[in-house]
This record gives structure tokens, C-alpha cells and sequence, in this order.
């Protein structure tokens, strides 16, 4: 069954996050955002708002496209 | 200032955040439950007085059951099970997360308190012989200051905080809120028409207004469950 909330984006924050050695709470704070949010993004459950994308790009220094796929 | 320091202050730091969300979640935890056992108690005890149970009287005990037995698994979710003296923030993102999180489970538990009293002053202090569940509202008697008391505080619980809660919530909070409060609209919308229909057919009472309000909330509980952890 889809997602209520629609289709889900594949994204590499997982590994992103992993190769800096962040926990999932430390990344968190570093987007404003909660712990909930950052598993829910990464176990592809939920899609970042456009502008919570912009600041995941910036803080890993990179383009969103380069972060998240859109061909689900 | 020296790098043992640093970690000593965010030891600290995370133990004192521990305690106050175990704290919260025990305080706000056991208000709750106290809260729906004594509902759970008051209703059982009406029905008897009343001679039996109905359908619908099965019905709404159950959904009040239900309604603990979240409550009581919320708990259970966000017990913390680690010593965070041993896992102290590593930098300032867990630092911040942790404030983030200690104003969330302050005003969890301020929703708590007031609901609790909303509660408990409904009850305690009625000076008629309603009940809610029973709908006869004409029966339920309050003083003029305690009603308008009740009536402001129900404004900030069920107004108030959840639109502050939506303007505070990060993207992720805000689609499950409202995934969780168009699963309570849901809940009404179907239950309504579907009671009236079941009353039409002699199988229960007329809807009332607490009932449809204690099916929105239900709903809205399963909801967010749903959105939260089983998706």
C-alpha cells in the first residue's frame, strides 16, 4: 500500500551521516529538526520539505540531487 | 577550558535532560492513566447502577481501554533504556537536540496537568447528577466560575496547544499531527451517520456529543500510531 502522505524519495543521508560519524541525534540538532525526522527520512518513510532539503545539502556541502533520487 | 570539563558538563547535561523527560513522562504518564481508569471506574459504575450492560456501553469501555493501553505504550516507547551519562552528546547537534527535546516534554507534561484537572475538576466538583457518557447534559451542574475556568483551559488544551505544537513541529511532527488529526475528522465523519443508522435500527442509543468526541480522539490516537511507527 502507498504512503499516505505519497511516494517516497530514495537518499543516500544514511551513508552520508555514517561517513562523518554522526548519530542520528547529532544530525538532528545540526538541521533543527528531530531524531524522528532524520530515521523517518532515512528509512524512506518521510520526504524532506524543499527547504529542510536545502539545509541537508548545505550542511554536507553538496547539490540535493546529488543527496536524493527521485526514481522511486 | 579543558576537554574533561567539556564532557563532565555534557554528562551532566544529558543526566539532568534524562531525568527531567523520565520525570515528565512518569508525572504526564500517571495522570493520564489515572485519568481514563477513573473515567474506565465512573462508567462501569453507571452502567450497573443502570442494570447491564448495552452494545454501545461495550463499546465505549472498550475504546476507553484502548485508549490507556496507547497510552501505556506511548510510555513504553519513549522510556529512555540508555544511561546517558555513558552516552554523553558527542557535539553541538545532540546538545541542541537535547533543549529541543526538554521543551517538547515540558509542555507534554503542561498539556497533561491541565487536561488532568479539566478531568478531575468535571468530576469532582459536578453538582448535578449527569453523566457524559449518557448525555444528559441538563443534569450536569458546574458554578458559574468553574465553568468559565474549565471552558478557558479546554480553549488552551484542545485549541491553543496543538496549533502551537503544528507551528513548533518540524516537517516530519507536522505530516503525522495531521495525518493524526484527519484520522480523528475521519473517525467523527464515519461514526455519526453510521450511529445515527445503527439508533434508527433500535441496535443502540442516539449519538451524543461526547461519545462522537471520545471516537475523535480514539481515532486520532490510532492515527498517529499508525503514521509514527507502523507505516
Amino acid at each position: 500500500m502507498a504512503p499516505l502522505a505519497g511516494p517516497v524519495m530514495k537518499n543516500r543521508l544514511k551513508v552520508l551521516r555514517a561517513m562523518r560519524d554522526w548519530s542520528q541525534a547529532e544530525l538532528a540538532g545540526q538541521l533543527d529538526v528531530s531524531r524522528q525526522a532524520v530515521n523517518a527520512i532515512e528509512t524512506g518513510k518521510h520526504d524532506p520539505s524543499l527547504p529542510l532539503a536545502f539545509r541537508i545539502a548545505r550542511l554536507f556541502d553538496m547539490r540535493i540531487e546529488e543527496i536524493f533520487d527521485d526514481e522511486v | 577550558m579543558m576537554k574533561s570539563d567539556l564532557d563532565d558538563l555534557a554528562a551532566e547535561s544529558a543526566q539532568s535532560a534524562d531525568l527531567a523527560k523520565r520525570t515528565a513522562l512518569g508525572i504526564g504518564g500517571a495522570i493520564a492513566l489515572v485519568f481514563i481508569a477513573s473515567m474506565i471506574a465512573g462508567y462501569v459504575s453507571v452502567v450497573i447502577e443502570n442494570g447491564g450492560p448495552s452494545l454501545t456501553d461495550i463499546g465505549i469501555i472498550s475504546a476507553m481501554a484502548a485508549a490507556a493501553a496507547l497510552v501505556a505504550y506511548g510510555l513504553w516507547r519513549l522510556w529512555s533504556r540508555t544511561n546517558p551519562a555513558e552516552h554523553p552528546a558527542t557535539g553541538p547537534g545532540e546538545a541542541r537536540l537535547r533543549k529541543r527535546q526538554r521543551a517538547q516534554v515540558i509542555t507534554m507534561v503542561f498539556g497533561a496537568i491541565l487536561g488532568g484537572a479539566i478531568g478531575f475538576m468535571t468530576g469532582f466538583f459536578d453538582q448535578g447528577d449527569g453523566n457524559l457518557f449518557a448525555g444528559d447534559w441538563d443534569e450536569l451542574k458546574l458554578s458559574p466560575a468553574l465553568s468559565l475556568l474549565i471552558a478557558t483551559m479546554s480553549v488552551v488544551v484542545f485549541l491553543l496547544m496543538p496549533i502551537r505544537g503544528l507551528r513548533k513541529a518540524d516537517d516530519y511532527n507536522r505530516e503525522v499531527s495531521l495525518i493524526a488529526f484527519t484520522g480523528g475528522w475521519l473517525a467523527v465523519v464515519t461514526a455519526f451517520p453510521v450511529w445515527a443508522a445503527l439508533h434508527a435500527g433500535e441496535f443502540v442509543p442516539p449519538p451524543h456529543a461526547f461519545g462522537l468526541f471520545a471516537i475523535a480522539y480514539v481515532g486520532m490516537l490510532v492515527s498517529l500510531l499508525q503514521s509514527r511507527w507502523w507505516r
